[in-house]
């Protein structure tokens, strides 16, 4: 009697261990969601600011600033000089004026080739902002990027 | 004779426990995966005037590192190199990153090791290579006459 319980569990402990292991996932969906790019590029004056025209973001998701370049000339050799660059929803004004708003996010960078500021967005219309944050002592030349929804 | 009775016992789980091999007694064989090339290589050669620069652009569809060197200089000159963006509609190099390199101190040909490279996203962008201001030491070579061949390799993503 003692013996058949004893064969019993083994047997049992091996066909548990016939398990392979083998685990299954599940298919994920990707979605991609088409991006518009826009570059903006300007003077800026000491102690200036500038804003974009206002674009369309036509769904909702994440837009990407970067500042792609600083010079002192429009042709001129790159600086590591700092601006600061930021995203605005518009807004309108007293007269019905579609205008720029206030900064929802920005920050201070220097010029860059991959995304320096994101943020999450929603359908509506945005504009960059790229200010002097204190650095400036002469004019610059700048080049921005927005690549949004 | 409860010996006796585990003989058979041990050689019915012998047999299941050879029956549960997953992976361990496949041989193992080794396949060369070729993963699909991320860069491009190009070479960019050129004149460069005193006082002038040249660019080259070029599109990438994803993101990466754009790494471009001087391979060779047909004076000994201080030239600036740099990477940017490339605006379609002025036809301008924007440029991000820049610096002079030089080359060596040899009057004969010379080749530089100047290097600059730029992380990226997808987009289009431009190197370029310009007279800082230093190509008028250009002159003091008989053989010149005011312009200075270069050739560029450029390395970046697809």
């Amino acid at each position: 009697m003692y013996t058949g319980k004893y064969i019993a569990c083994l047997l049992a402990l091996v066909v548990a261990g016939c398990s392979n292991s083998q685990s299954t996932t599940s298919p994920t969906t990707t979605t991609t969601t088409a991006t518009s790019e826009s570059d903006y590029t300007a003077t800026l004056a000491i102690g200036g600011s500038f804003n974009s025209p206002p674009f369309t973001v036509a769904a909702a998701g994440t837009a990407a600033i970067d500042l792609e370049s600083v010079t002192l000339t429009p042709t001129g050799p790159a600086t590591l000089i700092q601006l600061g660059i930021g995203l605005s929803p518009t807004t309108t004004d007293g007269t019905g004026k579609t205008v720029c708003g206030s900064t929802t996010s920005s920050m201070t960078v220097a010029s860059g080739l991959t995304a320096q500021l994101t943020a999450s967005v929603t359908v509506g219309s945005y504009c960059v902002a790229v200010y002097d944050p204190g650095t400036l002592t002469v004019p610059v030349t700048f080049l921005v990027r927005a690549v949004h929804p | 004779m409860r010996t006796a009775a585990l003989v058979p016992l041990c050689a019915l789980l012998s047999v299941l426990a050879a029956g549960c091999s997953g992976n361990s007694s496949t041989t193992a064989t080794a396949t060369s995966l070729t993963s699909p090339s991320t860069t491009v290589s190009e070479s960019f050669s050129g004149s460069l005037q005193v006082g002038g620069r040249s660019s080259h652009s070029f599109t990438t569809t994803t993101a990466g590192t754009i790494t471009v060197t001087v391979t060779s200089l047909s004076v000994p000159a201080v030239v600036g190199l740099g990477i940017g963006a490339y605006i379609p509609s002025t036809g301008v190099c924007s440029l991000s990153t820049s610096f002079d390199t030089t080359t060596g101190a040899s009057a004969q040909l010379a080749v530089t090791s100047g290097t600059v490279s730029a992380a990226v996203d997808a987009g289009t962008y431009c190197v370029e290579i310009y007279d800082p201001g230093n190509l008028t030491l250009a002159t003091s070579f008989p053989a010149v006459t005011g312009t200075t061949s270069f050739t560029l390799s450029i390395v970046h993503p697809t």
